[in-house]
């Protein structure tokens, strides 16, 4: 699991049935100082309640289609949570 | 054989050092009162990754941390588990 | 996921029987904060119906079997939607009624 922004959003009408209602990110990766690292990428929003700018964890690959009730769900990444301010805090201070 | 010591024969497992705690009010239901941790691997400092806390580590811990497909789904006896690693021993 | 425009068909006769059916995409993916081209082009299964010069999103790895078509095929890549809007920062990336898929040029 890794840290990444949401920065952005991606709308698709034209999808696999699976996908159906699962909202899709666009996420910056950052580094463990919350510091941006990496090209972008969009992840599936598997709390339902990520937005723009907020901080979240993301899960990747086979443990990304974990984190939806279906059988089978084609994604490669996963937003799992939202980390609550007080973790920025703490990083912030390495970042000075 | 301990159930921590069987996890070790499951998947890759390094040595990492446990550098902060990250706290999420919003969460997949398996995150639902399991403690995360930011860990740093010993090999790779720069690198990190988020992980489940299985045995009480606390910042500053030298731990053992690992996972492999469906093994937090069998520890934590859940259906899904979209979990990567976890934190499965603590280095004396 | 990534985004990538469709940029060519590919066909193949001879191929591995589970592969039969599903259609081969040449895909260039493009970075999603510039709309610009960036990486070598790959080749995806489609599942979606989408055509040369459409903008989609790919999924990799063990994930790309996990659609219907896809299941028990030895695929590494799928396309699995449509774009049809990215927004980055407030500003439009791409807008497929626009196809201005270029990025802010």
């Amino acid at each position: 699991m890794k840290f990444g922004r949401v920065i952005g959003s991606v709308v698709s009408t034209q999808k696999d049935a699976n996908l159906v209602g699962v909202k899709l990110l666009v996420i910056q990766p950052l580094d463990r100082d919350l510091v941006p690292e990496g090209s972008a990428y969009i992840a599936a929003d598997a709390t339902g309640q990520a937005g723009y700018g907020q901080i979240v964890t993301v899960v990747f690959s086979a443990d990304a289609t974990q984190a939806f009730p279906l059988p089978q769900i084609p994604v490669d990444a996963s937003i799992v949570g939202i980390v609550d301010d007080s973790t920025i805090d703490r990083s912030a201070e390495g970042r000075g | 054989m301990t159930e921590q010591q069987l996890l070790l024969g499951v998947g890759p497992v390094y040595l990492a050092k446990v550098i902060g705690p990250v706290v999420c009010t919003v969460k997949h239901p398996a995150y639902e009162g399991r403690t995360m941790l930011i860990i740093s691997p010993i090999d790779d400092p720069d690198d990190y990754e988020i992980a489940v806390d299985y045995v009480g580590a606390g910042v500053g811990d030298t731990v053992i941390a690992g996972g492999a497909p469906g093994v937090a789904k069998s520890v934590f006896n859940l259906d899904k588990a979209p979990i990567k690693t976890l934190i499965m021993g603590i280095v004396d | 996921m990534q985004m990538a425009r469709v940029a060519g068909t590919v066909v193949a006769t001879q191929k591995d029987p589970k592969l039969v059916g599903l259609k081969l995409q040449l895909v260039q993916p493009l970075d999603i904060i510039t709309g610009k081209e960036s990486g070598r082009p790959l080749v995806a299964v489609d599942t979606v119906g989408a055509g040369v010069g459409d903008v989609v999103m790919i999924v990799g790895g063990s994930s790309a079997r996990q659609t219907d078509r896809t299941a028990s095929s030895p695929v590494d890549l799928a396309i699995v939607s449509i774009i049809d809007l990215v927004e980055v920062d407030g500003k439009t990336v791409y807008d497929r009624r626009a196809r201005c898929g270029e990025g802010n040029q």
